[in-house]
């Protein structure tokens, strides 16, 4: 299983599934982290953290440890 | 004469029917629901703390076609599955559960045109609430440029609801909006779409949990919506936003533009403050000349003079800096740039246990505390606030530069350190601010690990579209920060300052015949005499070690108000009268005053070196500002954090003086 926060900068993915069951998982999943849906890794912030995401047309940002929980296609 | 007409109409039409509407104002954040509001009900009637939390409560009214409607603006919310206070209050107003507020007639949803996809998750929440929704859907232009077009009629049927077209600045829909806001009252509630009911109906056969099977069946709702109304004329190209993005994160790029930024505004803070500051305090010493020939001396003289107008006045000259700090702040949220702030320094002070949406409320503090810890509202989770506004007091904020600079040119030697052109007064004066920030650091990474504990807090944060801010948002923000500090300082200043002013007068001193009331001397007995004078007498034993007389403690007492207090104070109490520590020549003979002093009965010196850094350290380190205690325990709704911040802060600011005095006598400094 690979996560979120694995994957280049620059490359674009698809989410596959949200590990964990608590607050962040969940919101995760509202701001639009759904299965299927396409995510792009933009930057990271000068110390590598947090990073920088597109997805369905507007700019996220989460910490490594929560992109952890993003499982994505490999 | 036409309005006035149309105005009297609308009273008579008004008698005796009810037609007061109660509308609520939903939405994500940086979905110009703000702009929205202010287009919609202008400067808002209430503003204040929904009870027990401290998430703002605001309410306008305005008047459309004989009705009253009053326009509740809720916080920012992405969903209504509550998991901040924010989210929490937004719930409890749509469905009626906070008292003194009434169940909103109709619910209007803010829908971001460029950002549909997520933004109908809300939607999809606020139509299952029950009353009537209106989807408003705000920054069409912007979307339109950037080639993104969105069929409402289609997405009307899909949702069950109006969906009208807003772009408030320029007030386009806003007459239909509420048109249709007048409408809604005969509408027989809301039902929710019968194909998001088909998708929710089918999570009890999902293997996942209810929530997450909650959220993706919404989601599942919404892709099928927008794969039929969304549609985009060009290409998606690199926009112009993506490309400033590419700079402004850019690791090396966006670090060099975010240290220059934030270097102006903090320099801004102080130099372009300066000359407004500088007419608020001459126009308070103005009231206060003016107060002293209107007044007949006596006590009523001094309650007014040196009570009231010295105590509010010399917090009221604070209010360019907090104007000037909040325009700043609002432009800089306006455009999207705070977000980018708070993404750039979030590894750095997530490592003490804060995160990155307390810097700009940590470097605004070194301007002043207050401004700091009001501007600590912009960051949504309260065990980030709380601790944030907690190691706030500790920059070295304008109020201590005057003290360090006293004491610095009064008693360290202006020799170079080593073989480099610092001058140790200058090492000595960095030192002060670098105690400060180390000590917020300890303080905050110990907290988050021990009372402020818990699971780990998201840190999922938005950056929105770059765009321009909307002035009437700024202007408002910045009215909103400064009547709110000149109501602190209008009430609660005003009645610390009494009661010091208090403390400080009486009891009244016996004067012996033939002495002049006025001079320094007696006033220096009078204070003495005082019950402050008194305090100070009895907690000699423990500032002793810090190596203190009991003068300095007796300072260090009445400074509670206000640091920079502390040197009147010690002017009065060196028998030296009122010494304006602003002036070249007074600061000078305040020096040579201080030089000179003795301990009682005998002719060792009062100030060293040791005993200088003393007073600098815990000048550094302690709560003495009582406007800040003030303003925690305002923003915290709480009077336990205030009394918590100055334990603490008193405690370290004891035990920093105490050691940097041992380790400079035992070095023999």
């Amino acid at each position: 299983m690979r996560s979120l926060a694995t994957a280049n900068i620059g490359s674009t993915t698809k989410v596959v599934d949200i590990s964990g069951d608590d607050n962040t998982s969940l919101r995760l999943l509202e701001m639009g982290l759904t299965p299927g849906v396409e995510v792009t890794i933009v930057g990271a912030a000068p110390l590598g953290d947090p990073v920088e995401l597109e997805l369905r047309g507007y700019r996220l940002s989460i910490r490594r440890n929560e992109a952890a929980r993003v499982v994505i296609a490999t | 004469m036409s309005s006035t007409k149309a105005r009297n109409e609308t009273e008579q039409q008004s008698v005796g029917t009810d037609m007061k509407l109660t509308v609520a104002l939903l939405g994500n954040p940086n979905t110009g629901k703000s702009t929205l509001f202010s287009a919609i009900a202008g400067i808002p009637t209430r503003i204040g703390n929904y009870p027990g939390v401290t998430v703002e409560e605001k309410v306008g009214t305005f008047l459309h076609r004989s009705h009253t409607i009053d326009l509740i603006d809720l916080p920012g919310a992405y969903s209504l599955k509550a998991k901040s206070p924010d989210e929490q209050v937004a719930v409890d107003v749509l469905h009626g559960n906070i008292d003194g507020i009434k169940q909103p007639d109709c619910i209007v949803v803010v829908v971001d045109a460029t950002n549909l996809s997520r933004n109908l998750y809300l939607v999809s929440q606020a139509l299952a609430v029950g009353q009537p929704v209106l989807v408003a859907l705000t920054l069409c232009d912007v979307a339109e440029s950037k080639g993104i077009h969105i069929d409402r009629k289609k997405l009307s049927e899909f949702l069950g609801c109006p969906v009208l077209r807003l772009v408030a600045p320029r007030r386009d829909g806003i007459d239909q909006l509420a048109d249709a806001l007048i409408e809604s009252r005969d509408w027989s509630g809301q039902a929710v779409p019968e194909a998001l009911s088909d998708y929710l109906s089918q999570i009890a056969e999902s293997d996942r949990p209810v929530a997450a099977a909650d959220a993706i069946a919404r989601y599942n709702w919404i892709d099928d919506i927008t794969k039929d109304v969304l549609s985009f004329s060009t290409k998606h190209s690199r926009s112009l936003g993506e490309r400033i993005d590419a700079v402004l994160t850019h690791r090396i790029l966006g670090t060099v533009v975010f240290g220059l930024t934030m270097l102006s505004i903090f320099s801004s803070i102080f130099w372009l403050a300066t000359p407004l500051m500088d007419l608020v305090s001459s126009g308070v010493e103005l009231l206060a000349g003016w107060a002293e020939s209107a007044i007949p001396e006596g006590i009523l003289q001094s309650l007014v003079v040196n009570g009231i107008i010295a105590g509010v006045g010399g917090v009221v000259i604070f209010l360019p800096q907090i104007a000037i700090l909040f325009l700043f702040v609002a432009v800089l949220e306006g455009c999207g740039y705070l977000a980018r702030a708070a993404f750039l320094m979030d590894r750095l002070l997530v490592g003490v246990g804060l995160s990155g949406k307390s810097f700009i409320p940590l470097l605004s503090s070194f301007a002043c505390a207050i401004p700091g810890i009001m501007a600590a509202r912009t960051i949504e989770n309260k065990r980030d606030r709380l601790l944030t506004i907690l190691v706030a007091p500790l920059m070295s904020c304008s109020a201590r530069l005057p003290v360090y600079l006293l004491l610095c040119s009064a008693f360290v030697p202006n020799i170079a350190v080593g073989n480099t052109w610092f001058r140790l007064p200058a090492v000595v004066l960095a030192s002060m601010y670098l105690i400060g920030i180390l000590v917020a650091a300890i303080v905050a990474f110990v907290l988050s690990r021990t009372i402020f504990r818990g699971p780990p807090q998201p840190f999922v944060l938005e950056l929105p579209s770059w765009r321009w801010p909307q002035p009437a948002v700024v202007g408002e923000r910045v009215r909103e920060a400064a009547v709110s500090f000149l109501k602190n300082a209008g009430t609660l200043i005003l009645a610390v300052s009494i009661v010091v002013w208090a403390l400080g007068s009486f009891p009244k001193p016996v004067i012996q015949a033939g002495v002049d009331p006025e001079s320094a001397e007696q006033q220096g007995e009078a204070l003495r005499q005082s019950f402050l004078g008194q305090a100070g007498r009895f907690i000699e034993p423990v500032v002793k070690p810090l190596g203190w007389d009991w003068r300095i403690g007796c300072a260090a007492v009445a400074s509670f108000p206000a640091r920079e207090v502390v040197l009147g104070v010690l002017g009065v109490i060196y028998n030296l009268g009122d010494v304006d520590p602003g002036e070249e020549e007074g600061a000078g003979m305040l020096i040579r005053q201080l030089r000179s002093a003795t301990w009682d009965g005998t002719d060792r010196k009062v100030f060293t070196l040791p005993v200088a850094l003393s007073i600098m350290v815990f000048f550094a380190l302690c709560a003495q500002c009582a406007s800040t205690l003030v303003i925690i325990g305002k923003e915290t709704a709480s009077w336990v954090w205030p009394l918590v911040s100055f334990t603490y802060m008193t405690a370290l600011a004891w035990i920093g003086a105490f050691c940097i005095f041992q380790l400079g006598t035992t070095l023999g400094w």
